[in-house]
């Protein structure tokens, strides 16, 4: 069983508790407009151009043999609906301008790599941790993965979107340490326009998990002109009161890093206002006003 | 004092001294030389107003000294001149016209003499053909070679505790009674006291000048000081110190007469002293902290070097004093935000003191790159391992400069070689051959063919190392041989073990172990590029060694492709195996080839160092391409770390690939980590890294704390970035007083 990586990424420390691995699957049902990591969207391998690198060798056209690299006024053109990713262009690419995005790996190999770092986990808390895309879509690859970690007493953890079902979530769940979960949404008309998905699903998701009493964090990203509003801020306000064992809830603030990762890859993605340093103190003045110290700024 | 109504008269004294005792016994000549040198070379206090200890230092052009940088910038030792100074300062009196040709005439005469007569050529005389060849010049900046000489005798750590225990007269009591128990070192054991009561004599100067100021005195509180620091002066001279001010009073005036900077184990030594004076409410800790202060300013200002003062660690004597003492120097090194001297150093271990340990992690949050971190729970065993000494010897170990390893006041670990290591793949790959030059400097271990085996390789490149360092062995115990045919290092061999014991000068057997380090560069230049030529040239078959051995010869002009292919190679500090094998081979190859060097010589120890200042970037510019996909000219990789920017598998995998080159065979290595200021913030974070690294054995840490935008922006603005301090590897500096090829090497660094 496989299942394509984007990256396994050693000493990650902002995925969990302590020093992490976090492995970044590659696939996601959703399709949030802001989103982050826009070459995790796709289950397919996909090629990436870095405009920047580019030295306009014309090395990539050569070998090309679906005409997929262009040079018009010195200007370099990828035609990404021609790709058959053979991978041939990136071999060539004296500048690293041309990338493959997706290596398809077994859970074994994954935790290979995972199981290197098990001395810095042993220093506090640390493990693995299991992104993407959306994780619980890749729930065999996830399961191997964790087994093989719980038998090396690797703390475990899995970031979810909560889209996904909760038949397939069960198979992991004794496995799993620690659940990221993030929440982007709070109104079914919203989740539609927003990230492509039903609440309905996601809330199920949530259930399951707390009700199983497995440690769960609160992530959710604001996202100005989309969930910076009294109405989500309320809904956030309700889950920490009505889950009085959340471990802690982060609020994670837009950036627009998947701008270029998105056009890298030929897709465009929407971009949004950066909140400003006094937005994101007014975010967390307002929780801590109404009691709710847990909430922090990731 | 010094007091020169015309120049050169110290040094015509100096030399007079010599010449009337060419013929005396070694010891009673030097202590006649240092008779005319040190309390001439003492000046009057810098800050009249402020200074709290006295101590300041001229040094001569003539003179005798463990390290002298000569203007030539290349170090001497024992019985040196500064030769081009002599000249110039010559040239001028003769312009000047006022001096009488007859003084000129002895200056002349003077400068002659010793042209002959220093250590440094009389060393240099001693050379075999085969010494000349091996060791390419004196001057490793701008000759090219792969082995270069050092003339120098660093890193002494005299014993402190002994010096308080005794004081100036309790020891010379001890030598006149050793007078009688072994006769036959008398010369020794009077030339020991005669230099002690030079000492006296300093201190009876400041006495005096104390007197002066005292008269001349305004404020009340000054005269307090100065009524304080007289006391001490007039204390010390006669009896031992009982105070934390007389303990360092007399420290100085030891240091900066024998020329040594290393304060080592200062909490170990001073704690004492500062306990008893806060339990008799004789000083404030505020006081102690401002008596750190001066006493490190005094040894930056008198000696412009790297030197070293210790905190922390096993085999303190009281290890809760100490580590009171040792927060007070902390807040001393914090009180001089701008300073880089003395380096201070924290030897860590898992159970030490954590408030210690969370105060230093501070300071390193600031981007201050100190205190150094040592791993204590890895470097006793390691030094055990590579000097053959015992649990509580190794405990003493002690590092100096940039972090040479030795045993404070029982070894002397100076360099006295450097090795390129680089250059020697480079010869390896062509026949003895250094392609720059055409010269003929290494051994002919025969030109590269296509049918050869990686392993054929990998035994040429060792043949090539193992010339090279029994070149620097033989070379250590010349210097040692002919320093020790020259001079006695009283004043070391008075505070070395076991040299008053045994009647002998520290190089004459008198020191419990003869030590010494070989300083290598490259290091892992030379492990990626031999890991490139086994992917690519041996299992990838893209093309072969002489199609290599043109690329290189090319610098990869018209060979972009290939450079890919062996940039692409895998490179050490990912946590990947062949990569990190191949650096543990050669790691261990250099590291017992100069290890060795045990059995052809008489030293006791012999340990390579991979401590790193600038001189990858030197070293790097005397280079031609490297297999590693590397052009000619460009710095090679610094110490123990991933070649720039090539650790991409985050912060962990480097830590692991550096913890796995062995630290028991050697004397050292640096780990230089640049974090960013936001990573550094995350203090349970940082602590877990660190912990993990000292648990996989890591045994140092340079840890600079940095923007990178800072560096970038400090290129262009640098009028912005005056106090932006970098950990360059052995040292520390204002970035943006760093040449532009060092910067650059900065720069392209991973900053995790």
């Amino acid at each position: 069983m496989k299942s394509y990586v984007i990256d396994v990424q050693r000493c990650s420390i902002h995925d969990g508790p302590g020093i992490r691995t976090t492995v970044f699957l590659k696939g996601c049902p959703l399709r949030c407009k802001w989103c982050h990591n826009p070459e995790s969207q796709s289950y397919k391998r996909q090629l990436s151009y870095n405009q920047s690198l580019c030295i306009s060798c014309r090395a990539c056209e050569e070998v090309c043999s679906q005409n997929v690299h262009s040079f018009v006024d010195g200007l370099h053109r990828v035609d990404y609906s021609k790709c058959t990713l053979c991978g041939k262009c990136v071999e060539a690419c004296p500048s690293k301008a041309l990338s493959m995005i997706g290596r398809e790996m077994t859970p074994q190999e994954v935790f290979a790599i995972v199981k290197k770092d098990e001395i810095f986990y042993a220093q506090g808390g640390g493990g693995v941790t299991i992104s993407g895309g959306e994780a619980l879509t890749h729930i065999d690859f996830c399961l191997e993965l964790l087994q093989l970690c719980k038998e090396s007493h690797i703390h475990t953890c899995i970031e979810t979107s909560g889209f996904a079902q909760v038949n397939q979530l069960r198979k992991v769940l004794p496995y799993v340490d620690l659940f990221l979960y993030d929440f982007k949404i709070s109104n079914e008309p919203d989740a539609l326009q927003f990230i492509g998905g039903t609440l309905s699903v996601i809330n199920r998701t949530f259930n399951e998990i707390y009700t199983n009493e497995k440690a769960m964090i609160l992530r959710c990203p604001i996202i100005p002109g989309v969930n910076e509003t009294d109405e989500h801020f309320q809904a956030i306000e309700k889950i920490v009161a009505a889950y009085p064992d959340l471990i802690g809830v982060e609020l994670l603030p837009y950036h627009n890093f998947g701008v270029v990762k998105g056009a890298n890859i030929g897709c465009k993605t929407e971009e949004f206002d950066f909140p400003t340093e006094e937005q994101k103190q007014e975010w967390i003045q307002y929780f801590h006003q109404h009691g709710y110290d847990k909430v922090k700024l990731a | 004092m010094f007091k020169e109504n015309r120049p050169f008269q110290r040094e015509l004294r100096f030399t007079k001294a010599y010449q009337q005792h060419m013929s005396s016994d070694k010891a009673i000549r030097e202590y006649e030389c240092l008779k005319e040198q040190i309390p001439q070379s003492y000046r009057t206090l810098n800050n009249k107003e402020k200074d709290m200890f006295a101590g300041r230092i001229e040094d001569a052009l003539i003179g005798f000294y463990p390290i002298f940088a000569g203007s030539d910038e290349l170090d001497k030792t024992a019985y040196c001149i500064n030769e081009h100074k002599c000249q110039t300062l010559l040239a001028n009196m003769q312009a000047e016209g006022i001096y009488e040709e007859a003084y000129l005439n002895e200056i002349r005469d003077m400068i002659s003499f010793w042209q002959e007569e220093n250590t440094v050529t009389k060393t240099r005389r001693r050379l075999t053909p085969e010494l000349e060849q091996a060791l390419t010049g004196d001057n490793y900046n701008t000759e090219i070679g792969a082995c270069y000489p050092l003339y120098r005798i660093a890193g002494i750590h005299l014993d402190a505790k002994k010096l308080f225990r005794y004081g100036l007269n309790g020891l010379m009591e001890l030598l006149d009674q050793k007078i009688i128990d072994k006769p036959e070192s008398e010369p020794l054991y009077r030339a020991m006291i005669g230099t002690l009561e030079l000492l006296q004599e300093v201190c009876q100067l400041y006495v005096d000048e104390m007197d002066v100021l005292i008269s001349e005195c305004q404020s009340e509180e000054r005269t307090q000081e100065l009524l304080l620091m007289k006391q001490s002066l007039m204390n010390i001279r006669v009896q031992r110190p009982q105070t934390l001010h007389e303990a360092i009073q007399l420290l100085t005036i030891y240091m900066l007469s024998n020329g040594t900077r290393e304060i080592g184990r200062l909490d170990d030594y001073l704690c004492e002293f500062y306990v008893n004076d806060l339990k008799n409410g004789t000083i404030t800790r505020e006081f102690a902290v401002r008596m750190v202060v001066d006493f490190f300013g005094i040894i930056e200002e008198e000696f412009t070097r790297d030197t070293r003062a210790i905190i922390g660690g096993f085999g303190r004597e009281n290890e809760q004093a100490a580590d009171e003492f040792a927060l007070v120097v902390l807040d001393a090194l914090e009180a001089r935000p701008y300073n880089y001297q003395p380096q201070v150093s924290l030897r860590y271990y898992k159970a030490m003191d954590q408030r210690l340990y969370d105060r230093s992690l501070d300071i390193l949050a600031k981007g201050r790159t100190f205190p150094i971190l040592y791993n204590d729970d890895v470097n006793i065993k390691s030094v055990m391992n590579a000097m053959e000494v015992s649990q509580d010897m190794a405990e003493q170990y002690a590092f100096f400069g940039c972090g040479e390893y030795m045993l404070a006041c029982k070894s002397i670990g100076t360099p006295n070689a450097l090795i390129n290591l680089a250059k020697v793949l480079e010869l390896t790959l062509n026949n003895g051959i250094d392609p720059l030059t055409g010269k003929k400097i290494g051994l002919e271990t025969g030109e590269m063919t296509d049918d050869m085996t990686f392993d054929d390789i990998m035994t040429r490149y060792q043949t090539q190392v193992d010339y090279f360092a029994d070149a620097a062995g033989s070379f250590k115990e010349l210097v040692y041989d002919v320093c020790s045919e020259e001079s006695s290092f009283l004043l070391a061999s008075i505070l070395y073990d076991d040299c008053i014991h045994r009647g002998k000068a520290i190089f004459d057997g008198g020191i419990e172990h003869l030590g010494g380090t070989v300083e290598t560069y490259g290091n892992i230049t030379v492990s990626d590029s031999l890991c490139a030529i086994k992917q690519v040239v041996f299992d990838q078959k893209k093309f072969t060694m002489t199609h290599l051995l043109n690329m290189l010869k090319a610098d990869f002009v018209g060979y972009e492709a290939e450079q890919k292919a062996l940039l692409e190679a895998q490179k050490f500090g990912n946590d990947y195996d062949e990569a990190d094998d191949l650096a543990v081979r050669a790691h261990e190859g250099i590291c017992h080839a100069v290890k060795r060097q045990k059995e052809r010589t008489r030293l006791d120890s012999l340990l390579v160092v991979v401590i790193n200042n600038s001189m990858n970037v030197g070293m790097g510019n005397a280079t031609g391409a490297t297999p590693d996909g590397r052009k000619a000219h460009v710095y090679l990789s610094n110490a123990n770390g991933a070649y720039n920017c090539c650790d991409k598998e985050g912060i962990t995998a480097l830590m692991k690939s550096m913890t796995k080159l062995d630290t028991s065979i050697h004397a050292g290595a640096n780990q230089n980590f640049k974090f960013s200021t936001d990573l550094f913030r995350e203090r349970a974070k940082i602590k877990m890294l660190l912990g993990g690294f000292f648990a996989l054995g890591g045994q140092q840490t340079n840890i600079s704390v940095v923007n990178q935008k800072d560096l970038e922006d400090a290129l262009i603005h640098p009028e912005n970035h005056e106090n932006l301090i970098v950990r360059v590897g052995g040292y520390t500096a204002r970035f943006v007083q760093l040449d532009a090829k060092t910067q650059q090497e900065i720069l392209a660094r991973t900053a995790y």
